[in-house]
């Protein structure tokens, strides 16, 4: 009807508008990084380019730069260039750090879903298991398992299963990016430790819905177990789950870093990491940009689907969960 | 549709017991009920909170949550015994012979699924129909009952009215023309005026289709206006039985005695006496009447033995001691 997708893209509109202020707020933070870091900029690029350290040259350089002018100033000249798509140039290469950025996205994106994939093969059939054979060796199984993907570090964890699968076993590549057969140990890296909370969260969920006398009321009309489980029960159970998965995001971005790290992952979180050793504060600046955005445009999505999952948000027009 | 007349009792259900093994002990919730439902006819399960009336129903349906579990007993539906059929056997009577209508359709809904699909899934988990056949048959049936049946099909339950979903969760329960509908207390979250309306539609499937009902309900004049023959229940057991105008008549049991002064449609002088006392949370094996407590004509046989449901002619049956000596026994009350 078409007062739902007016109401929806009324919606949408409006979630837009709050983000302006956000994102706002994000450039700021971002901008000050160059201000609050130790040592001059220019005097390091010279360096980095050995090019004497005259007066007039840091001069020259400081005004190329727009290191000049009053703090709003140089905010504002910063920001002009921003939104032209120009983030500056990478101290150590030399190279536009936009597109330093973007040749790593993809394989940082591949890891991220990877990872994703992983933890949702690993979450959802122990979070189920658990659930249906509650407090039964499955249960203290999943719990157990649980346990160890949420304390295990994650860098601990990759390092364990390159000497057991790629080394010892020789299954699989040790590092790098190229094949699937690549990707599999990063993932499941990237994966576990997600997976160990959702599998938990999951099995909890699971358990309240399926005392709730919807589920009965289902079973009582002889509908099939595999419905009951898998669309009544799993319905209703993923709805805070996929909150908490918003909110979590951080988690795996930052899962990303330390796993590329370990993995020799060519991605942007190992890019992030040389920068940090660099001194490279306009990559720095644009990764912080990048996953502010990422943050946002996922908890955007994740209120969408959390109103798709549940037609009380999507038509009552009740914000309230 | 004018169904043949038969017989036959659409459900026997003999010596019924049922208890729950909780932790803070054994709760006995039904002791040894005994009562047939009458082929497309209604009979009205009556009695105070607690009573054990729902936890009948559930047992029936074989669907009693855990620590409870059927202790004994016999379900007869049409020649074979509930209790001995397996579990894949029994999920596809559910809904299909055998439906219940619960308390409070707000709740009995899921709140994510339309009722279309939730309707579709009964019967497809049922029988081969493909979309479009099912859609046919649930909304043939949303307009039987009244309801404008394309709304309603693509509706999720909060966009509906109280009375409308309970129209919608009684439409999901008869979907497949079963022969017994247990309806536990389905009018009792509704206001007066709703409680009417779906009196009337049960009604009306009464006297349309082949269908047999279990009216569980606190309501006596629900229960007047519905039932042909009422079955009054207390302690976990049934206390007396018979037709509707007899016992709510001339009731035999002082506890019908006592539920019936306690209404304002049936008390004779106008004045209302609650029933004295609390109704009982059964926690021990007990012996004796379970309302001798709160019986003004108790007396030592009282507590000695459970008194049987006992045939007193003319189709009327009591458990008392107190009653004069009955004609003959046919049904055995004891646990
Ligand atoms: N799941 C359960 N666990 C433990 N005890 C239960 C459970 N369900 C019912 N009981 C107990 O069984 C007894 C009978 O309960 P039941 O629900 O059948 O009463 P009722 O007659 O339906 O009452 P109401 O009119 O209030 O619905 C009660 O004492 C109740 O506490
Ligand atoms: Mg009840």
């Amino acid at each position: 009807m078409w007062y739902r997708g007016a109401f929806l893209s009324y919606y949408l509109l409006k979630r837009f508008a709050t983000l302006i202020p956000v994102m706002i707020g994000v450039s700021i933070i971002t901008f000050l990084l160059v201000e609050l870091a130790p040592g001059d900029p220019a005097e390091i690029i010279l360096a980095k380019r050995d090019i004497e350290l005259t007066p007039q040259a840091l001069e020259e350089a400081r005004r190329l730069m727009g290191l000049d002018g009053p703090l709003y100033e140089r905010y504002l000249h910063w920001l002009r260039r921003l939104l032209s798509g120009d983030l500056g140039v990478s101290y150590s290469s030399g190279e536009p750090v936009a597109r330093e950025i973007l040749s790593r996205l993809p394989a940082t994106l591949e890891l991220a879903a990877g990872g994703l994939l992983a933890m949702l093969l690993i979450a959802f059939p122990l979070g189920i298991a658990a659930a249906l054979y509650n407090r039964t060796f499955i249960d203290h199984f999943s719990r157990f398992t649980a346990l160890i993907g949420a304390s295990v570090p994650s860098f601990y964890l990759g390092l364990l299963l390159i000497s057991m699968l790629a080394v010892h076993l020789d299954w699989l590549p040790v590092m790098g990016r190229g094949t699937i057969r690549h990707l599999l140990l990063p993932s499941l890296t990237l994966g576990f430790g997600l997976a160990a909370t959702y599998a938990r969260l999951l099995r909890a969920g699971l358990l309240e819905v399926l005392q709730l006398e919807y589920v009965r009321a289902a079973r009582a009309r002889g509908v099939r177990e595999t419905l009951v489980i898998g669309r009544h029960a799993l319905k209703n159970a993923l709805i805070p789950l996929v909150t908490v998965f918003g909110l979590s995001l951080g988690n795996l971005l930052g899962g990303t870093m330390v796993v590329e790290q370990v993995f020799a992952w060519p991605g942007v979180g190992r890019l992030a990491v040389q920068a940090i050793f660099n001194r490279d504060i306009p990559i720095l600046q644009g990764y912080a940009l990048l996953m502010a955005v990422i943050y946002v445009l996922v908890n955007l999505a994740v209120d969408l689907s959390y109103r798709y999952l549940d037609p009380r948000i999507r038509l009552g027009g009740k914000e309230v969960g | 549709m004018q169904c043949k007349e038969k017989l036959s009792p659409a459900l026997i259900v003999k010596n019924l017991s049922t208890r729950f093994y909780t932790r803070s002990g054994t709760i006995y919730a039904v002791n040894g009920v005994n009562f047939e439902l009458p082929r497309n006819r209604c009979l009205a399960l009556i009695g105070e909170s607690g009573a054990g009336k729902s936890v009948t129903a559930l047992s029936i349906l074989r669907m009693i949550p855990k620590p409870g579990r059927i202790v004994s007993g016999e379900i007869r539906m049409n020649g074979d015994d509930l209790l001995a059929k397996s579990g894949s056997q029994m999920r596809k009577l559910r809904g299909e012979e055998l439906s219940i209508l619960f308390q409070d359709p707000l709740a009995a809904l899921n709140p994510v699924i339309t009722i279309g699909n939730q309707i579709r899934e009964t019967i497809q988990s049922h029988r081969r129909a493909s979309k479009s056949m099912a859609e046919e048959m649930a909304l043939v049936k949303l307009d039987a009952l009244k309801l404008p049946a394309k709304r309603v099909y693509n509706s999720f339950p909060f966009q509906l009215s109280g009375g409308m979903r309970q129209r919608a969760a009684l439409a999901l329960a008869l979907i497949l023309h079963p022969q017994i509908l247990i309806a536990d207390e389905p009018t009792s979250f509704l206001d007066v005026t709703l409680q009417g309306q779906i009196l009337a539609l049960l009604k009306n499937e009464l006297d349309r289709c082949c269908l047999s009902l279990l009216f569980i309900t606190h309501d006596l004049a629900a229960a007047a206006t519905v039932a042909d023959r009422v079955a009054v229940m207390y302690g976990g057991i049934i206390v007396e039985e018979g037709s509707m105008r007899d016992v709510f008549g001339h009731p035999f049991h002082p506890y019908t005695r006592a539920l019936l002064r306690s209404h304002p449609a049936f008390c004779r002088n106008g004045r209302l006496e609650p029933v004295p006392g609390s109704a009982p949370l059964i926690t021990e094996s007990f012996s004796g009447c379970p309302f001798r407590q709160r019986c003004s004509e108790a007396e030592t046989i009282c507590a000695e033995d459970v008194p049987p449901l006992a045939d007193r002619g003319g189709g009327r049956f009591a458990a008392c001691h107190k009653l004069p000596e009955p004609a003959k026994q046919i049904m055995d009350g004891s646990c």
